[in-house]
């Protein structure tokens, strides 16, 4: 009698799964497992089949064999049941399963050209689905809108004050670094060309013009963004996988008058605030750099500004707040409602959310600079 | 402990923040067994079958489960004592980003050593154990049906040869025909594969259809443990509620028959 141990390396090598020559049998023993084969698959897939070959097989002396073992001694037979094998009645179970196994198989995939095409058509068809999603949502916040101005008692107060109570002044701390920290920046890079003109002065309009109109608006817009928005779709969404976008609708109660219009409203009288909030503190950090770097006093820059920095520039950067609160909030809204019930639609509305959101309050900013190009710049 | 108990829980006390869920629970599951754990709404089923599978620490007692102390445990060691058993959560908790195929493939995949052509055959024969067919393998969890996930989250139990297979609530929200399917299908793969199973139910149908024992909590504790019909006589009042009332008695005179 010989034997062999091909998988001794648990450490138990009596219960490691082995086979012995018997007469003219090949008995298996062991423990015909996943975890005592594992590593030494193939080696026992092959050692097997050298073995098994012109010989009938006994597993009756196998203590467990679970599939994986099964597995290794179906393929050791070349997929076949051998007609002398002696078997248990729980491992003839087994095998049978394996003699009427359809493997599964991934669908075709479409390939080559038509497959680019199809994703590109997918892709086009996918964005014309979110314009035509967000105009109708927008049409549904207005309608909203309208009738929550007609019925008073039905305005959604509580979740207005909720949201800009969430999302000011949580915002504070962040956006008085991010702020702070552009106001520094664009005065420090600023001084050194002004000083070599003699234009130090000058530093009190570039740093309030690109402040009160572009940066104060931007930098809020994308904090607000990247920290508001993917909260918004991200808690929309996971209403809905939970199904309580669903029971809110079984109350009668449309998701857009409770959740989105409020968000859209509180966004729209916070955004603006957080703005002026941004503005003063890059001011400050534009004033500190100014009177370090340029010797520009304090009283001097802020007495200055006003006349340097037509008011126009202020009311635009409010204006634009409003219109990226509303945006942030409108956009986000599509996308918690867009969210599929599982965790990968969920993940990917959300990131959807922020990147079409920052993409729009960019693009939006573009087309305003263009249109007030000639406004609110005083010359000389 | 007996050389025949698969898990052994001694003297255990877990809890939330202040609040006590278990203090000196005992309890044994012999192996090769299907223990059915029941109680009143509260009594802490479920935070037993995560306290075994380590989800929920305990702070007090000992639980061991094929031989090893969950406590003791770390590391690899942990890893490993924990990929020899499955777990079916109640509501199947398939990842909803992968395919049925995926999600059974997972752990084969993580555990290692096996290619991936015997990764198909090995998932195709779990479909099978557990009555999917091969089209079903390429859905996502969000297409099938109730009884469809609980059935691919079985399979996803098993697919690491599980010694032990924990099941919480694994007929709730099924329909009575698929939920005596799903018990039909637990008894031929506990016959099948030999392994032990602790289940969390309220199910009486399911519960007698399956069971070798019944484990009662009440109070923190295990108030009882045995078969079916010792269990039903014990004097306590949930036990006569759950066990004598309408629906209990249907289940006890049709085993009785």
């Amino acid at each position: 009698m010989t034997s062999q141990h091909p998988a001794s390396s648990t450490g138990e090598p009596q219960e490691d799964p082995h086979w012995e020559i018997e007469g003219e049998f090949l008995a298996l023993r062991g423990r015909w497992t996943l975890r005592r084969l594992t590593g030494a698959i193939d080696t026992v897939r092959e050692g097997l089949r050298q073995a098994g070959r012109d010989r009938p097989w006994d597993l009756r002396g196998i203590e467990r064999l679970d599939s994986v073992g099964a597995l290794v001694i179906w393929h050791a037979w070349g997929g076949a049941l051998p007609k002398d094998a002696r078997l248990g009645a729980e491992q003839q179970a087994i095998f049978q399963r394996f003699a009427t196994l359809e493997t599964p198989s991934p669908p075709r995939q479409p390939w080559g050209l038509w497959a680019r095409l199809e994703a590109l058509g997918a892709h086009i068809l996918g964005v014309g689905g979110d314009l035509w999603g967000l105009l109708l949502l927008l049409g549904a916040l207005l309608t909203e809108f309208w009738r929550a101005l007609r019925h008073p008692r039905h305005f959604p107060w509580r979740e207005i004050s909720a949201t800009i109570v969430r999302t000011g002044p949580d915002s504070l701390p962040i956006l008085s670094l991010i702020g702070f920290l552009i106001g520094i920046v664009i005065s420090f890079q600023s001084a050194p060309t002004l000083a070599s003109y003699g234009a130090n002065i000058y530093i009190v309009s570039i740093a309030g013009l690109s402040i009160l109109r572009e940066f104060g608006p931007l930098i809020t817009a994308v904090i607000l963004a990247g920290r508001t928005g993917s909260a918004f779709t991200a808690q929309i969404g996971a209403m809905r996988v939970t199904e309580e976008l669903d029971a809110l609708r079984t109350f009668g109660i449309s998701p857009v008058q409770r959740l989105i219009l409020p968000k859209v409203i509180a966004l729209a009288i916070t955004l603006p605030l957080l703005v002026v909030w941004t503005d003063a503190v890059a001011i400050l950090g534009a004033v500190i750099v100014a009177k370090l770097d340029l010797g520009i006093s304090v009283g001097f820059f802020l007495r200055e500004m006003p006349v340097m920095v037509p008011n126009f520039n202020f009311w635009l950067g409010i204006c634009k707040g409003v219109l990226f609160g509303i945006l942030i909030a409108w956009v986000s809204g599509y996308h918690g409602l867009k969210v599929q019930p599982n965790t990968d639609s969920l993940s990917r509305e959300t990131t959807d959310s922020v990147v079409l959101t920052l993409t729009l309050v960019i693009v939006i900013d573009a087309v305003l600079a263009m249109i007030f190009a000639n406004t609110g710049i005083s010359v000389g | 402990m007996s050389e025949t108990c698969a898990i052994v829980c001694r003297d255990v006390a877990t809890r939330f923040g202040p609040h006590w869920v278990h203090r000196h629970l005992d309890l044994e599951v012999r192996a090769g067994e299907i223990l059915s754990i029941v109680g009143g709404s509260g009594s802490g089923k479920t935070t037993l079958l995560r306290a075994m599978v380590g989800l929920v620490p305990h702070v007090e007692g000992d639980i061991r489960i094929l031989g090893s102390s969950l406590a003791e445990l770390q590391g690899r060691a942990a890893v490993a004592l924990r990929r020899r058993w499955g777990m079916l959560f109640q509501q199947g908790a398939l990842f909803s980003a992968l395919t049925v195929f995926e999600n059974i493939a997972f752990p084969m995949r993580e555990w290692g050593g096996l290619s991936e052509g015997d990764i198909r055959e090995l998932v195709g024969l779990k479909l099978q154990m557990v009555g999917l067919r091969p089209a079903d393998a390429y859905k996502l969890p969000a297409e099938l049906s109730g009884g469809m996930v609980k059935r691919a989250a079985l399979a996803r139990a098993l697919a690491l040869e599980a010694e032990i297979l924990f099941l919480d609530e694994p007929t709730s929200g099924l329909d009575p025909i698929t939920a005596a399917d799903f018990d039909d299908l637990l008894r031929e793969v506990h016959r099948d594969i030999g392994l032990t199973v602790v289940m969390v139910s309220h199910d009486l149908d399911s519960i007698a259809a399956t069971s070798d024992r019944i484990a009662v909590l009440s109070q923190g504790k295990v108030l009882t443990v045995g078969p079916l019909s010792e269990v039903a006589e014990v004097d306590d009042p949930y036990v006569r509620e759950f066990f004598h009332g309408e629906r209990g008695e249907r289940v006890l005179k049709a085993l009785r028959c």
